[in-house]
């Protein structure tokens, strides 16, 4: 465009690029995201039940792929194309307050986190999982590792070995999938997810599913086979368990990861002890993505929900900079000055920089 | 694990890490009806999206949600057109200025999403704890003008100098001839000169 930008159109435009342009945070646009998919045009395969479905047996023949079959032949076992269907026995089901899970005698869990965001942690074994249909704003996630099945209304199994997500199967409904290094999917009625192969250890036959409940969600320990004297690790709570796992992605250079599962520990524990160290590094792994603009919004609610944080200074010395690349100087001036008196020699020397960087006043 | 338990729905076209994925193979998976795809672009471009439509004064903020899953199912139906005429963003943007303009209902309502905007353009200035009556007067009257602009006009605004896209591109993904795109921008900068000239006199 060739109109010339005198003085005061400059000063026009840079007002107006002030002027508040709100943002949601994260949590709100990953529901967001989770109802625009279910929107996407994706053909169920068959209608759907009104209230309650009948669970397929697919999961006792994925765990049977896996080793178990042989440690419990009593499980019932069927193929695909029986489609045979099972009603699992009630006095075994756990209830949950948009539908019910069923552990294998293998299975061990965690199950824990009221509506409007019912988690169940699985750790080792199979479940089969009824959800009802949610209602706006309700969640239903199964959590294995760093991966997550979520859910909105269906009936689904799923089969994990130590904290590794195995397979998934949709009786009924749809799920979105979202496995740890891998793109999410959405798999419908019928549908099945298989983790890629590997070596597996059959674990020794428990004696029972290994379940706790609690008013917030506890996880179970590991059990590891038999023939290793290694000790159980000590129980992690779940916003615990997805901070390692962004670690893990972070120190691999897996920033998408890293950003995704620190924000899932933030979503287990906004308030929590690690809430500060975990948004301070889930805006570090957006911006080292980069997603620059996600990282402005990250590092922003940081700077706000935790103003006495470690990370202040350094967290705005490092928003100064992406807004500069942003071109909203008005601002990067600011995130500078608050960094100006950091402890740190490091930040105070690149809030120095961002300073000289910006033209004059 | 026998090979008929596969049933895998090729839902998962697109291979790789997302961040290997350039915004326009991500476009193309998407074209095909990748939901995954459609997801990716989603987390790549939702920022900007809000960004862009919450600089619309004519755009409702009650109904932002709606219209930023109305811009992505419009991506996704609309993937195929997508020539590479510009860069993904913009046509993106476009799409949502697109989908923005569809959702107005007649003046009447547009003049109720300004004055909601302005309110709370007021509100969030009064909270700003670094803002002097000046600045605050400054900014109250660029809102004003800004919300005083037709509504493609503001479109060009926001797409030219807020967000500092190329007009090209710009114009390409709105579906309008440059010189259109030129004239809305041309008015859309004079009034907002207009506006702080006939206060401020260019002082800072």
């Amino acid at each position: 465009m060739s109109d010339e930008l005198d003085p005061i159109l400059q000063r026009a435009i840079e007002l107006a690029r002030e002027l508040p342009a709100e943002v949601p945070a994260l949590a709100h646009r990953e529901q967001v995201r989770t109802s625009l998919l279910a929107r996407a045009d994706v053909p169920l395969a068959a209608p759907r039940p009104t209230r309650r479905y009948a669970v397929a047996a697919f999961g006792a023949v994925a765990a049977a792929a896996f080793g178990y079959l042989a440690t419990h032949p009593a499980e019932p076992a069927a193929n695909a194309a029986d489609a045979t269907v099972m009603r699992l026995e009630p006095a075994r089901a756990i209830p949950r307050a948009h539908g019910h899970v069923h552990p294998h005698a293998t299975a061990v869990l965690g199950v824990g986190a009221a509506t409007p965001d019912e988690i169940v942690q699985l750790h080792d074994g199979t479940i089969d999982v009824e959800v009802d249909p949610l209602g706006a704003g309700e969640r239903f996630r199964v959590i294995v590792g760093g991966s997550e099945i979520e859910v909105r209304g269906t009936a689904f199994t799923v089969v994990a070995e130590r904290d590794r997500l195995l397979d998934v199967h949709v009786a009924h409904g749809r799920v979105e999938v979202r496995p740890v290094g891998a793109l999410p999917m959405v798999l419908d009625t019928g549908a099945t997810w298989h983790a890629p192969a590997v070596a597996i250890v059959s674990p020794a036959p428990p004696p029972a599913p290994v379940v706790q409940e609690a008013s917030a969600l506890v996880p179970v320990p590991h059990r590891e086979p038999t023939p290793r004297a290694a000790p159980p690790p000590p129980p992690l709570t779940t916003d615990q368990l997805a901070y390692n796992d962004a670690w893990s992605a972070l120190r691999a250079h897996r920033f998408h990861d890293a950003a995704a599962a620190f924000a899932r520990a933030l979503a287990f524990a906004p308030d929590g002890p690690l809430a500060d160290d975990a948004r301070y590094w889930h805006a570090v792994a957006l911006a080292r993505e980069p997603r620059a603009a996600d990282a402005i919004v990250a590092f922003r609610e940081l700077l706000d929900e935790h103003p006495g944080s470690g990370h202040h200074g350094e967290a705005s010395a490092m928003l100064g900079w992406l807004l500069v690349d942003a071109k909203q100087l008005a601002e990067a001036r600011t995130r500078f000055e608050a960094a100006a008196a950091d402890a740190s020699d490091d930040v105070r020397a690149s809030a120095r920089a961002g300073l000289a960087a910006l033209p004059a006043r | 694990m026998s090979a008929e338990l596969g049933k895998l729905l090729p839902l998962r076209r697109v291979t790789g890490q997302v961040a290997e994925l350039s915004d326009e193979a991500l476009l193309a998976a998407c074209a095909t009806g990748d939901t995954a795809a459609l997801g990716a672009l989603f987390d790549r471009f939702n920022v900007a999206v809000y960004r862009f439509l919450s600089r619309l004064p004519t755009t409702d903020e009650a109904a932002r949600d709606d219209l930023v899953q109305a811009t992505f199912l419009e991506v996704r139906r609309t993937a195929g057109s997508f020539r590479g005429g510009s860069a993904v963003k913009t046509w993106l943007l476009g799409v949502a200025a697109n989908v923005a303009r569809h959702q107005l209902r007649g003046e009447r309502r547009r003049r109720v999403h300004q004055a909601k905007y302005l309110e709370g353009l007021a509100g969030a200035a009064a909270t700003t704890p670094d803002a002097t009556i000046d600045r605050r007067r400054l900014m109250a009257q660029i809102a004003e003008a800004l919300a005083r602009l037709p509504h493609d006009q503001q479109v060009a605004f926001a797409m030219c100098d807020l967000e500092q896209l190329p007009g090209v591109e710009v114009a390409r993904s709105l579906g309008i001839p440059e010189g259109t795109l030129w004239r809305r921008l041309h008015h859309a900068r004079k009034a907002m000169r207009a506006a702080l000239a006939g206060s401020d006199r260019g002082g800072r």
